[in-house]
């Protein structure tokens, strides 16, 4: 594989499950219980004279069905076989009959299904026929069948049985997976590179498939163990024998559970269950490893907000110092005597909102003390890069964060009450009613197997008693609104286009006529034509009903128009926020200027395009001082080390050092806007 | 009567064996389908959790599982073969071992067909079923 490094390097192929994923594994305490139960078989099986002292386990030399002592540990058999020493001798065949069959049975799967994949068309047609073909034949019926028919069953019939009828449910899911991968960068770019079919096959492909070809393994495994010992206990193995199975067909052949002696069935029956479990624990390992979610939840953990904001009403100041947050020289707020509670007080108030990530390395700080108002009928546009923590803010506001997403800490304050000290009894009070949410993929959002129209009477009957009728009225009347056919209440997601889709949830968001519609990136789905219609008809629905928008994006170009007033968010914090012209004109802080700078204007001169070097910092361990010094053209040593507060310059706030008053007013910058 | 009298214990045992793996896959595809976009966005709609959970989350878990749960029908009658002759249950399974044991081709090859039509049965209705609860397979043609 090392030969591989450097060509590959162009389109880096997605890792092979290397050093993380073994060390998962050792961390995940399934793998660790079935790999002990499983090593404890494989020593057993390998020195069985170290168990026990009898030599020949199947030799009836003792008294029958005597009872557990120090002799026998397990008692004897009906026929006076000692117990304890046929368990031990019965270990290897089972453990053989697991890996050989096991093994076998995954080889051929890997073949046939990523063989299929590849080959493609008629091959494709004829292996997944026959893999579908061998699915159906009930499995069990027909290994009786063949055991029975290769004549009395050594060990090397039954394991051709087991692997003959194992490898069809594993050779499918190796066929998805190949096919996924199918067209995936890395093996396009080793395809140009001129490799042969079965080289990509052998050293590109398969490696990506490790975690499901040991799962895979460790399932047909299971499959066999289990399989092997039914038909021993039919009676369909070699009946001189030395198996788990074997035992069990004497046990039920000599009415052990009738004559006293029931040990004889339950020791075995035991044994293989264990090893059953052995291989099933790491099986279900393999599965939380490579779908983490699906690791069992420890605690049940909630949003809780910290104590000291336990409480749900106003906070009669709403500027005392944030957790967090040292500074407290310039208030971020308004001006002072805007803030009155009653008088002029804002729709939605946060203030030191902060969400953490539960990660392995510790917290990760999202959204670090971030601060914003939205007014009544106002258009707030908040922008920034792809994993600035905008969303998390937004699903933070609307309490909608779900594990291993927490809100750490801030208040939300709408309409007097504060969001996050609320229980979800609360909420449901003010969702959809007073402020709703529109997502950013409408196909993902919108529930697949309802119709709109029903998704609609969901909403209006969660929070109203209207009859049908009014319902029906209520949503052909939102439908219009959004400029969609109202017969459309009647279709499904996947039947409208993307615009219809993000249309008809912004017709959902307006049903109550809520305050405040809160809208994650709902244009950055749809093209440049379809946005533009969109935001216009967003800020026309606005203008026509009242409400508040806070709106998310990473594309300046719907905000520049239409919002009142924006917010330029890097790594977790707001670092500007004005109005949308004055910050459009004049940026203040270093990061608003690189973000413009990166977007072409329509009218004005052409200006060369500048990015901003380098890519938003880890939020689990961000940059000391400024978040922004290490991508900053104008960073000085101080940057380093002090974190900036707010300052305000004019009508804007922003987050930095090189605004201190007392400093020039405007830092001499080579990317001084100039237009 | 008895025939149901007696198939107490069979069918319990049965249905003690296979439901584990069952709640085990539904565990998974509904905790994969929690992460979902609508599933949040029933929470956001205020929905209750009832709602949340039946109507938008486990309507769309239970989809991939109903193909499946149909193959399994198949093996609930090759499962019970070890079950029936453990309880002398004289059932299909039970037949099947007798013919083994008798080396009777016939009836093997008759109850295995009819195994095999059964599953193939029971795959059908799976994608009838599919179709009428899941409205993006309908439209595939």
């Amino acid at each position: 594989m090392t030969v591989l490094q450097g060509t590959a390097a162009a389109a880096p192929r997605p890792r092979r499950q290397g050093a993380g994923f073994w060390r998962a594994l050792r961390g995940n305490r399934k793998a660790t219980a079935g790999s002990i139960i499983l090593f404890i078989f494989v020593v057993i099986s390998a020195f069985p004279g170290l168990f026990t002292s009898v030599r020949d386990a199947n030799a009836l030399v003792y008294p029958p069905r005597l009872g557990p002592s120090t002799a026998h540990l397990l008692g004897t058999t009906g026929l006076g076989q000692d117990i304890y020493s046929q368990l031990v001798y019965g270990t290897r065949q089972s453990l053989i009959i697991a890996v050989v069959a096991g093994f076998f049975a995954t080889v051929l799967s890997v073949l046939i299904g990523v063989s299929a994949a590849y080959l493609g068309g008629f091959l494709d047609d004829l292996l997944s026929m026959l893999t579908n073909v061998v699915l159906v034949i009930p499995a069990f019926p027909l290994i009786i069948i063949l055991a029975k028919y290769a004549g009395h069953g050594s060990l090397t019939v039954l394991l051709v049985v087991l692997i003959v009828t194992g490898w069809a449910y594993g050779a499918n899911q190796m066929r998805a997976q190949a096919l996924s991968l199918r067209n995936r960068d890395f093996l396009e770019s080793a395809r140009v590179r001129g490799e042969r079919r079965s080289y990509i096959i052998v050293f590109e492909v398969l490696p990506t498939m490790t975690s499901l070809i040991v799962a895979n393994f460790l399932g047909a495994a299971l499959y066999s163990v289990l399989s092997a010992a039914g038909l021993q206990f039919l009676g369909l193995g070699d009946p001189n024998s030395q198996s788990w199975g074997t035992m069990l067909y004497w046990a039920q052949n000599q009415q052990a559970l009738q004559t006293g002696a029931a040990l004889w069935s339950i020791a075995p029956g035991l044994c293989v269950a264990l090893l059953g479990a052995a291989f099933a624990l790491m099986n279900y390992a393999f599965d939380e490893i490579g779908n983490p979610a699906l690791r069992p939840v420890k605690a049940r953990r909630r949003a809780v907000p910290p104590p000291t904001e336990a409480d749900a009403t106003v906070e009669p100041d709403g500027d005392e110092p944030r957790s967090g947050e040292p500074y407290s020289e310039e208030p971020y707020s308004e001006g002072p005597g805007s803030e009155e509670p009653g008088g002029d007080a804002p729709l939605l108030r946060v203030r030191g909102l902060t969400v953490e990530y539960a990660t392995a390395r510790g917290a990760s700080v999202a959204v670090a003390g971030v601060d914003l108002d939205v007014r009544r009928g106002e258009f707030v546009g908040v922008v920034g890069e792809s994993g600035c923590g905008k969303s998390t803010l937004l699903f933070a506001i609307a309490r909608l964060l779900s594990p291993p997403a927490r809100t750490a800490g801030g208040s939300v304050t709408f309409k007097g009450g504060n969001l996050v000290a609320m229980t979800e009894k609360q909420l449901n009070v003010l969702r959809w009613r007073d402020y709703s949410v529109v997502m950013q993929s409408a196909m993902n959002a919108l529930n697949p197997v309802r119709t709109i129209g029903a998704q609609f009477k969901d909403a209006i009957d969660a929070h109203a008693d209207y009859s049908a009728e009014r319902i029906r009225e209520r949503s052909v009347e939102v439908m219009k609104l959004v400029g969609i056919d109202p017969a459309h209440l009647k279709s499904y997601p996947h039947q409208l286009s993307g615009g219809m889709r993000q249309r008809a949830m912004i017709a959902m968001a307006l049903l109550f006529t809520p305050d405040l519609v809160i809208m994650d990136e709902p244009t950055s789905a749809l093209d440049v034509v379809a946005q533009r219609s969109l935001m216009v008809q967003i800020k026309e629905l606005q203008q026509l009903l009242g409400f508040a928008v806070l709106f998310v994006t990473h594309d300046m170009s719907p905000v520049s128009r239409f919002s009142d007033r924006l917010l330029v968010m890097y790594a977790g914090q707001v670092v500007e926020a004005g109005p949308t012209r004055t910050v459009f004109d004049a940026p203040s802080h270093p990061y608003s200027r690189g973000l413009l700078d990166a977007f072409p204007s329509i009218h004005g001169e052409r200006v060369e395009l500048r990015g901003i070097p380098g890519s938003p910092p880890d939020l689990g361990n961000p940059p000391s001082g400024c978040r922004f010094h290490p991508r900053c053209p104008v960073a000085e040593e101080q940057c380093r080390h002090v974190e900036p507060p707010v300052y305000r310059i004019g009508e804007v706030d922003s987050r930095c050092l090189l605004l201190a008053p007392g400093r020039q007013p405007r830092p001499a910058a080579p990317m001084e806007v100039t237009s | 009567m008895s025939v149901l009298q007696h198939a107490v214990l069979p069918g319990a045992t049965l249905l003690i064996t296979s439901i584990g793996g069952w709640i085990l896959t539904m565990r998974n595809n509904m905790i994969t389908t929690l992460a979902e976009d609508y599933v949040r966005m029933g929470r956001a709609k205020g929905l209750s959790n009832r709602k949340i959970m039946y109507g938008y989350a486990a309507r769309n878990a239970f989809l991939p599982n109903l193909s499946g749960f149909a193959m399994s029908l198949g093996f609930v009658i090759s499962g019970a073969i070890l079950i029936e002759y453990v309880f002398n249950y004289p059932g299909l399974g039970y037949l099947l071992y007798s013919a083994v044991q008798n080396v009777d081709y016939p009836l093997m090859q008759t109850l295995f067909m009819l195994f095999t039509v059964a599953v193939l049965v029971t795959v059908l209705i799976a994608d009838l079923a599919t179709a009428w609860l899941d409205p993006r397979a309908r439209a595939k043609e």
